[in-house]
């Protein structure tokens, strides 16, 4: 189904880490099932979609800490928490910190595969996403400031008269200037720009 | 006389008590103590010296040792002894007089002619002339005193005045006075009238006249002295205050024409004072008649004696003789005028003091003497004094309190009595008490050997009673049955008894039912359970707490037919019961049986068979508690179990959790597995045994679970306590996990021989201490546990410690007690019943704490053997 997905189980208890990792494989999922949290950190991680089903409550390290831990890294991984004994708090919080979903235990296989699918998904398109703020990014950091500041007025609605009289420049010079980051971003309309513009927004707010 | 008057005389009172006070004048004597010769000033050395009287009772050295009766208070002590009395002198008067130097020119000595009416031994007299005496001699002057007792009154003739002023002439012939002293009216006048003929010139200071007896309207100016009076009206005035129901008043006068002039001078003053008494003048009588009137007056009279010198018989007496003599039959109180008459029976009355009139006359004199014109006063009254007779006021029975103030109270010598009443109140106390002591001495002895004879009757019960109660102190609880049975045996043989059992009514079934017995050897063993309804009358006797005796069955009343009848079919004879009952429970009895014989139960034997009773009361009541508190410790036990069980149930679940889901995961995929028709056996066959696997798993759990809460009986086993602690660190993993927390099982030694416990108690109370531990980490920095089990000796040791704050000093002697907790919502039973199922399995349960260095439990529990 979606090949090229890693899936990875961490659960302390050996039974739980069987059953999954037999269900997963069933899909046709390539699984990794591993005992505490702290193995995973030191795990080498595959490219690709990655799903990881955490469990909250182990000895050591516990999934919270983990999907902490895990926040600050360059690939976002999709985390599904399954719990055995979850609390509202709990799980308002492992969601806020940007967990796809939070099931507790027993759950049913359907209930856990559709949350997994959906981790996958989301973390595809994160991942996409990420990859596309990195290419704008890179064009936009080939435009003069001259350019950059057109392509803002332009990204934010203004006329070509009206970006001339913000920037003290003649409407002729702002045509050229506009025409030049066009090209340099690429972009084959003003709606291309917008798209652009969001995604360095998006790119520059996560980054700060 | 020269002798007793060259040494002081002391006058030593009967009572003691007074000597501080003997040489002080009268004058000094005050109310207060005066001690020593310290207080006596040189005037009442010079006074004792010259006038030769002792200061107390101015008892003249010269009246003979016959006086002594009549002052029968005063012992008389003369010193005759030169060196005594020198000594004796020194200490009382605190030197000795230095004598007057011989160069020294005698002053020219001043001439006194004394003139008394009487005789010179009238008592008034013998008091006047001693007053006058040491009081002119108390100035400091030293006259030539020239006596004349001119008894005047005691004349027969009357010539007597004339030839005694002829003989007066001749006796003193040209001889010149300074001054004339007359005491008693017929010697003031026989010196005014013959004045003239024998001391012209000369001054007359005159004293003892009563006013009216001579012209007073008409003296010369060198005439004066002091009047006396006998002052019968303050007298009554005083009798009626001691005798204020007195209805009659009897004045006692003589037949001289003197005494007639006192009574009729009282009689004056009399009237207008008697408040409706009458009056009786008894005058003139013989003293005979008088005692004999006087003996038949009632008790309500007073008595008012004035003056007898003369009686009806025409017997001349002094009348302070006369006094004596009649006052002894005298039925009711006699009152006086004069203080001579003090001392002789009267009560008293407000006398004339002859110790005053004489003082004053010398006072006059003394001023004439020394030509101080003051001497020239008018006569004046010399006030009387109120004086009283202690003894007679006590004969009497009246009231000092009732006496006029000032009243002076005379012969205070009082009766043994009265003297040493508290001496003898204490020594008679003393000898009570001492008799007393004795009787109860005697009575303690008694007593002591009639107890003796009945401890040694009794010491063979007591033998048996001290065996009894040894049997059953320190008894463990379930040694208790078999010490009642050795307690029966011990009453049985001791009474020589077919059967010593105690019967109880059975908690089902109306039946009365025997629960412990000891029989004779040769006889049968007690009887089944009988119904209730065999023995009505009996157990309705027992019931209420009676005892139920026979010395044969025939003696039972008419109402216990059914009894006796029963009694009869079981072969009883002769039987005692007695009601077992202790703190309000009924027990059952103890019922001592004989088959075949007779026998009477008397009732001291009944009585120390109560306390018998009374000893297996105990004991039973003891069996019951006890057994009571082990049900209540399982009990407790278990509350402690499902206690924890609440707080381990989220780990529980947990725990299922795990299993069940893998379970329906590995179901769903098998399920799948089939219905997409992948006929992969290897597979299927893998879910199926996982899925076998963590139903085992489950209902291990689920096991575990339910031999933590089942209430059941210890039964012990030998247990490996590594898998103990490996169960309950896995059962707690999950509570560790949620609390974060570590759990390190650290030291267990895998060579520990096996220990013999009940598993589930032990591992209750490891689950126990473990959660106090988790509890006690929470909120750490470092949260970590550590357990471990060593060996020690023949013993193994489990440790359980934590990282967490201590325990105070103060709460580590408290938390091993019942109820005791420091967690808000804890029972406080945890550790308790920890401790309590440890120590019942020899083993011990102790904490080690530093407060912020965490704790550690120590539970130690007895080996087995290795070679078992």
């Amino acid at each position: 189904m979606s090949s090229g997905a890693a899936i990875y189980v961490v659960d302390d208890d050996a039974s739980i880490r069987r059953s999954l990792t037999r269900l997963f494989r069933l899909q046709g999922y390539d699984v990794q099932a591993i005992a505490s949290a702290r193995q995973f950190l030191d795990l080498p991680l595959r490219e690709g979609p990655t799903c990881l089903v955490l469990d909250i409550r182990m000895p050591g390290m516990t999934g919270l800490e983990l999907q902490e831990e895990l926040a600050g890294r360059k690939d976002p991984i999709a985390i599904v928490f399954i719990t055995g004994h979850g609390t509202v708090p709990m799980g308002v919080h492992a969601m806020k910190a940007g967990a796809v979903d939070f099931l507790t235990k027993p759950y049913r296989s359907r209930d856990l595969l559709a949350a997994v699918r959906g981790a996958l998904e989301k973390n595809a398109r994160e991942r996409s996403d990420r990859r596309d703020a990195a290419d704008v990014g890179a064009r936009f950091a080939t435009l003069t400031p001259r350019e950059a500041a057109v392509f803002e007025l332009v990204v934010l609605g203004r006329l070509n008269k009206q970006i001339a009289g913000a920037l003290s420049i003649t409407e002729r010079t702002v045509k050229v200037h506009r025409g030049r980051v066009m090209q340099k971003m690429r972009a084959g309309s003003v709606t291309d720009l917008v798209r652009f513009a969001a995604i360095l927004a998006r790119g520059s707010s996560s980054a700060g | 006389v020269l002798l007793f008057a060259a040494y002081p005389i002391v006058c030593l009172p009967k009572s003691l008590n007074h000597y501080p006070m003997m040489l002080l004048p009268p004058a000094r004597r005050g109310p207060g103590p005066v001690h020593g010769a310290a207080g006596a000033t040189p005037e009442d050395r010079r006074e004792l010296g010259a006038a030769g009287l002792c200061v107390l009772c101015k008892m003249s050295a010269r009246e003979g040792p016959d006086d002594i009766g009549r002052r029968g208070s005063v012992v008389r002590i003369v010193v005759r002894s030169t060196r005594v009395a020198g000594l004796v002198a020194l200490v009382m008067l605190g030197g000795v007089q230095p004598p007057a130097s011989a160069a020294e020119t005698l002053p020219e000595r001043p001439r006194v002619l004394l003139l008394y009416t009487e005789s010179r031994i009238l008592p008034a007299i013998v008091k006047v002339d001693e007053a006058i005496r040491s009081r002119i001699a108390a100035s400091g002057l030293t006259p030539e005193f020239l006596t004349e007792y001119l008894d005047l009154s005691w004349g027969g003739d009357r010539n007597y005045p004339e030839q005694l002023l002829q003989f007066l002439r001749v006796k003193h012939g040209d001889r010149k006075f300074d001054v004339v002293i007359a005491a008693g009216a017929e010697a003031f006048r026989f010196a005014l009238s013959s004045r003239a003929r024998l001391f012209p010139g000369t001054p007359i200071v005159f004293c003892g006249v009563p006013p009216g007896t001579v012209d007073d309207h008409d003296l010369p100016p060198d005439v004066t002295g002091v009047w006396m009076m006998f002052d019968g009206a303050s007298t009554l005035d005083a009798a009626i205050r001691l005798q204020p129901g007195a209805r009659h008043v009897v004045v006692v006068g003589g037949a001289a024409a003197a005494d007639k002039l006192y009574v009729r001078g009282v009689e004056r003053q009399l009237a207008g004072r008697l408040s409706g008494r009458d009056v009786t003048y008894l005058e003139g009588l013989t003293l005979e008649d008088l005692r004999e009137r006087l003996s038949r007056l009632s008790g309500d009279t007073i008595v008012l004696f004035v003056s007898i010198a003369r009686d009806g018989a025409g017997r001349v007496f002094v009348p302070s003789e006369a006094l004596r003599l009649i006052a002894p039959f005298s039925r009711a109180p006699i009152y006086g005028v004069a203080d001579t008459f003090i001392g002789l029976g009267i009560v008293g009355g407000y006398l004339v003091n002859f110790e005053t009139q004489g003082t004053r006359a010398a006072d006059i004199a003394v001023r004439l003497l020394r030509r101080d014109p003051g001497w020239r006063v008018a006569p004046a009254l010399a006030g009387n004094v109120y004086t009283f007779d202690a003894r007679q006021l006590e004969r009497w029975g009246l009231s000092e309190a009732s006496l006029p103030p000032g009243s002076v109270v005379v012969n205070r010598t009082r009766s043994l009595w009265a003297q040493y009443r508290w001496w003898i109140v204490a020594a008679t106390a003393m000898i009570g008490l001492q008799a007393l002591l004795i009787v109860g001495l005697l009575v303690q002895r008694r007593r002591r050997r009639r107890a003796e004879t009945i401890l040694r009757d009794r010491l063979g019960f007591e033998t048996l009673v001290s065996g009894l109660t040894a049997t059953f102190v320190g008894r463990p609880g379930g040694d208790i049955l078999p010490g009642v049975q050795d307690g029966l045996r011990r009453v049985g043989e001791h009474l020589g008894l077919d059967r010593a059992t105690i019967v109880q009514a059975a908690r089902q079934g109306d039946v009365v039912e025997v629960v412990h017995a000891w029989v004779a050897p040769g006889v049968p063993p007690p009887p089944a359970p009988i119904p209730l309804a065999r023995l009505p009358w009996a157990l309705a006797r027992l019931g209420r707490g009676e005892i139920v005796r026979f010395e044969r069955v025939s003696e039972l009343p008419d109402e216990a037919a059914v009894d006796r009848h029963t009694l009869a079919m079981l072969g009883i004879t002769a039987a005692v019961s007695i009601p077992l009952m202790a703190g309000g429970n009924r027990l059952g009895a103890l019922t001592l049986t004989l088959l075949g014989r007779e026998r009477a139960w008397p009732d001291d034997l009944v009585e120390r068979l109560q306390f018998v009773a009374g000893i297996f009361s105990s004991a039973l009541l003891h069996y019951r508690h006890v057994n009571e508190l082990a049900m209540l410790r399982r009990d407790l036990n278990h509350v402690g179990r499902v206690a924890s069980m609440g707080e381990l149930a989220a780990s529980f679940a947990h725990e299922l959790n795990q299993p069940l889901t893998a379970i329906l995961s590995n179901a769903e995929a098998a399920e799948q597995m089939i219905d997409e028709g992948i006929h992969d056996l290897k597979s299927l066959r893998e879910i199926v045994a996982d899925i076998a696997a963590d139903d085992q798993r489950a209902s291990e759990i689920i096991r575990r679970l339910r031999a933590f809460v089942k209430k059941d009986q210890s039964f012990r086993a030998p247990v490996d306590i590594n898998a103990v602690i490996g169960d309950v660190v896995s059962l707690l993993q999950n509570d560790a996990i949620i609390h974060g927390v570590t759990v390190d099982v650290d030291g267990l030694d895998a060579q520990l021989p096996p220990v013999l416990v009940d598993r589930v108690q032990v591992q209750q109370v490891i689950v126990n201490l473990m959660m106090n531990a988790l509890e006690a980490v929470r909120g750490a920095s470092e949260r970590r546990i550590v357990v471990g089990a060593t060996r020690a000796d023949s013993a193994i040791q489990v440790r359980v410690t934590d990282s967490g704050g201590g325990i105070a000093a103060a709460d580590l002697e408290q938390i091993f007690a019942p109820f005791y907790t420091t967690k808000p919502s804890g029972l406080g039973m945890g550790l308790s019943i920890a401790r309590s199922l440890i120590e019942g399995h020899g083993g011990r349960l102790s904490v080690h704490s530093a407060p912020g260095r965490g704790a550690t439990f120590v539970l130690t529990l007895p080996a087995m053997p290795r070679d078992r």
